[in-house]
């Protein structure tokens, strides 16, 4: 079969962004920091890691980085899963930079962003995504952002979930050799297809959830019980490689 | 008034898809309050349609309709939705939450209850419906009957005043039916049910509509309406 290629990349792409945002939560001692400061605290190590160029303080960072990916229990697999091709998907929109630049600005462009890219995922791994959503409430983040962003999270299954069944589907009945322009074409249907049914999917999940008591009120999701000691050793922890971060 | 209360007033209740498809023609019916109600007629008759706007989720186009004597609009909203528990034909539109245990907590979160009070709050009704070892589970990851349910265990675990169920034993095995029977042989308030089972509807119905294939109402009647052969064949039922 001609396109099985292209399919068979679809398909798995499909089931990889379905489940970004659910995954169950890695349980690890770093849960016991309170979300709200672990939100400031990895809020700040974004930030150190993208405003800088210097390689020794990117590797600082680095370091920094997997001493926190052990702390949390995270299993190396499940963090560079979760990294994907982020890296080469980087690199490669840097490429022309090699040429305007140099080969060590798009090498180290690339390296600042997934050290910034790495924080954010540890921090949803580590944290259920109703607690990130009452953190931002808490900070009054305005609340139509914080709702964008909890239809983007619901939505992005959505989507994806979606479009996975439309090619298991397909798989099911198709048949093979083709010549490339009936491809070409039912590709495009297969296209409209599926911005439809995700419409209309949506549309009737938005029935659903009225139908179970939806409204626009947020509610507020209780923290972890507030353990200081953990807090704590966590803000010094941020501090510290602030300061490490300033003096290198 | 009579002392009881009606739960559905609809007359000459008409619905039309924005594709301009009927969904339902001309349809006239009265529920009182704990009547147990079971809508009848072949695919595409316009069950499922009307379930949903008894359950005040879509307005007829036309027509005259009262949900327990009440206007749908923004200010009865919050009753409305207290008191029907409705599921949806197809689980996958019904299930929308990242894992099953969040599906469950999600109503009674909605209308208020705290994560401890929602939790210990459908611990039961999870294990009478064997979801409970699906918990962390992603709802789309479960199987056909899987998915049915944690749908049912969501709507069935807060004994609304009406519930309304769209084909409820679909795709479901048989120790589950079970549980389903005796749930809803226990269950005391008003009831509309679709289903294509009649064997089901003679255990816990005792009201038949019937639709027919042209979606207009057929006949109206009680249990007793089920051995009317010239009645099921009409509606395309047998
Ligand atoms: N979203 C929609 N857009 C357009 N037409 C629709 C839509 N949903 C249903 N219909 C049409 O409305 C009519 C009634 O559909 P409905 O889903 O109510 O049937 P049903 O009695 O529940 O059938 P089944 O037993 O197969 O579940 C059918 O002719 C159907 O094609
Ligand atoms: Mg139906």
């Amino acid at each position: 079969m001609k396109y099985e290629p292209v399919e068979a990349l679809l398909k798995s792409a499909s089931q990889y962004f379905e489940v970004f945002f659910i995954q169950e939560n890695v349980k690890g001692p770093i849960r016991l920091v309170d979300t709200r400061i672990g939100l400031i605290g990895f809020l700040i190590l974004v930030l150190l890691s993208i405003s800088t160029f210097s390689p020794p303080k990117l590797f600082f960072i680095f370091f920094n980085l997997l001493l926190l990916i052990v702390v949390s229990n995270i299993p190396i697999r499940t963090y560079l899963k979760r990294v994907g091709l982020i890296p080469l998907f980087i690199f490669t929109i840097m490429l022309p930079q090699i040429f305007i630049s140099s080969f060590e600005y798009a090498i180290l462009f690339t390296f600042r962003v997934c050290l910034a890219v790495s924080f954010l995922i540890i921090f949803t791994l580590i944290t259920p995504f109703k607690e990130i959503l009452t953190s931002l409430r808490f900070y009054k983040i305005p609340e139509i952002l914080v709702l964008t962003l909890s239809f983007t999270y619901s939505y992005t299954y959505l989507v994806f979930n979606e479009l996975y069944r439309i090619l298991i589907a397909r798989e099911s009945r198709r048949f093979n050799n083709k010549s490339y322009r009936k491809i070409w074409h039912e590709g495009g249907e297969l296209l409209g297809m599926f911005f439809i049914k995700v419409y209309e999917r949506g549309e009737n999940i938005h029935l659903a959830r009225i139908s179970r008591g939806y409204s626009n009120m947020p509610y507020s999701v209780k923290f972890i019980k507030f353990n200081l000691m953990p807090n704590i050793i966590f803000i010094s922890f941020i501090a510290s490689v602030t300061v490490g971060w300033m003096v290198l | 008034m009579d002392g009881t209360l009606n739960i559905i007033e609809a007359k000459n209740i008409e619905y039309v898809y924005p594709d301009k498809t009927k969904g339902i023609k001309k349809f006239s019916l009265d529920i009182k309050e704990y009547e147990r109600v079971v809508l009848l007629g072949s695919n595409g008759c316009g069950k499922s349609t009307l379930l949903k706007i008894f359950a005040g989720l879509i307005k007829p186009t036309s027509g005259y309709i009262k949900i327990f004597e009440k206007d749908i609009n923004r200010d009865n909203y919050l009753f409305l939705r207290k008191n029907i528990g409705f599921l949806f034909q197809n689980p996958d539109d019904f299930l929308f939450n990242p894992t099953v245990e969040d599906e469950l907590i999600y109503t009674p979160m909605q209308l208020g209850l705290s994560n401890k009070e929602a939790k210990s709050l459908i611990s039961e009704n999870a294990k009478y419906f064997g979801v409970k070892k699906l918990y962390e589970k992603p709802p789309f990851r479960l199987s056909g009957g899987e998915k049915k349910r944690v749908a049912l265990a969501c709507v069935l675990q807060l004994k609304p005043k009406l519930l309304i169920l769209d084909e409820p034993t679909s795709n479901i095995d048989g120790k589950t039916r079970k549980k389903i029977l005796q749930f809803l042989d226990e269950y005391k308030g008003t009831m509309i049910i679709s289903t294509h089972e009649i064997d089901f509807v003679r255990k816990i119905s005792n009201k038949v509509v019937l639709l027919s294939p042209k979606k207009e109402l057929l006949k109206i009647g009680g249990i007793e309406l089920l051995e009317d052969t010239k009645y099921l064949e009409a509606a395309e039922i047998i």
